[in-house]
């Protein structure tokens, strides 16, 4: 049984289309990449799979936990990365080892310090804990390997494989190695 | 109300109290601009003491500028820093509002109690009537958060959000205005308790009306399509 399902999907800003007529099926196990040139629309569809956006055409089914990161999703200055996690726990009223989660993206040293003393990578790494956290049975990935070292890249990695085994993922990337870890790929543009 | 939706207001409230508490940008601004205003009107009438219904208007204007500056910034900078989404991915938009609103409340009633008692304290001005003072003081404070957490909402999105919040909350908030400066008025012994007694209720429905239609307007600007 699908886990997403993506029928006649189309996005358009003012009169220009992004994309149109887009049809897909997710299934559990499965990774699919989402690949295109600069403004194809790869992280236009992420947020709409997401629930960011509204699409303009066609019909999108998606499984009720899921979760998303991407490369310009902010998070707050002055909260550390504990108390990211802990609120959105409160928010999605779910219980988690804060230690735990944050020790699987190697930022179990630095969770009392605020995010705004973060650097890029572990903003990442933090954006994918945060995604992780509720256990989704889908997680969307927008660039997740930009900006990671090689350490953040292979949590990056195991945390596909994670999800992979109880769910699906959907990665919107360029990079070559992001796109070895596809079972399906979607080109755009 | 349902568990998990009072559960996303106070996780919404303690964020944005840790937040400011942090950043102390709105206690900053509401304090400074407010003490500044109530200042120079102490100042401006230095040599005669002014009258309890023009106390009763500069102690309004204080607080109105003082909410006006600050309170919409409590919506608008989630739009500003881009964590407006982090919200929609986690939150329920009338839990979020809820507990902005909530904040701006928190916010307002303190900064309302504490100019006005320095400002009573300065222009030596007998309160009259304390019950009916108080109170406008706390309603004046719940209808100033509820209106511009209405215009910090109503502006999300849009490309000069801080203009379009003072530009929506002329119309919104003239009737506070109005109706403090009366309740204000009559807590200082001016007219009948009876116009106090209706401002303040007027007031109290206001800030109720704004608090239950926040939550339609911001489930409209949720999805930044």
């Amino acid at each position: 049984m699908a886990l997403m399902t993506v029928s006649g999907l189309g996005k358009r800003f003012g009169e220009q289309w992004v994309f149109r007529n887009l049809e897909f099926e997710l299934s559990r196990g499965e990774v699919l990449c989402v690949v295109g040139s600069n403004g194809s629309g790869k992280s236009t569809l992420l947020r709409i799979l997401a629930g960011l956006l509204s699409p303009n055409h066609g019909t999108l089914v998606r499984p009720s936990v899921l979760g998303y990161s991407a490369l310009d999703l902010a998070l707050w200055p002055q909260l550390t990365a504990l108390e990211h996690m802990d609120l959105a726990a409160a928010l999605r009223g779910v219980s988690y080892s804060s230690e735990g989660q944050l020790a699987h993206v190697g930022l179990e040293d630095v969770a009392g310090k605020p995010v705004g003393q973060f650097s890029t990578g572990m903003r990442a790494r933090l954006k994918l804990a945060l995604a992780t956290q509720h256990l989704p049975e889908v997680l969307l990935l927008d660039e997740p390997s930009a900006s990671l070292d090689q350490e953040g890249r292979d949590v990056v990695v195991r945390t596909i494989e994670e999800v992979q085994e109880r769910g699906a993922v959907i990665i919107a990337t360029n990079d070559a190695a992001d796109r070895r870890l596809a079972t399906h790929e979607l080109e755009l543009g | 109300m349902n568990s998990s939706w009072g559960r996303q207001v106070r996780a919404i409230v303690g964020k944005e109290l840790r937040t400011e508490l942090r950043s102390k940008h709105g206690l900053f601004t509401a304090g400074l601009f407010g003490f500044l205003t109530v200042i120079a009107m102490v100042f401006a009438s230095y040599a005669e003491k002014p009258s309890p219904s023009v106390a009763a208007g500069m102690l309004c204007v204080a607080l109105v500028f003082s909410a006006v500056v600050t309170l919409p910034r409590t919506m608008i900078v989630e739009d500003e820093q881009g964590t407006f989404e982090v919200l929609q991915l986690l939150a329920e938009p009338s839990a979020a509002y809820f507990g902005k609103a909530l904040t701006n409340c928190v916010q307002m009633v303190f900064a309302s109690f504490v100019l006005g008692g320095v400002f009573i304290a300065m222009v030596e001005i007998p309160v009259a009537r304390p019950v009916v003072f108080v109170l406008g003081l706390l309603t004046l404070a719940l209808a100033l958060a509820g209106g511009t957490s209405f215009c910090g909402a109503l502006v999300i999105g849009a490309t000069n959000r801080w203009m379009l919040a003072g530009v929506v909350a002329l119309p919104l908030l003239v009737p506070v205005v109005f109706l403090g400066v009366i309740a204000l008025r009559s807590g200082l012994g001016v007219g009948f308790e009876s116009a106090g007694s209706e401002s303040l209720v007027a007031l109290a429905g206001y800030a109720l009306v704004t608090l239950a239609a926040g939550p339609q307007l911001i489930a409209l600007v949720w999805r930044n399509d």
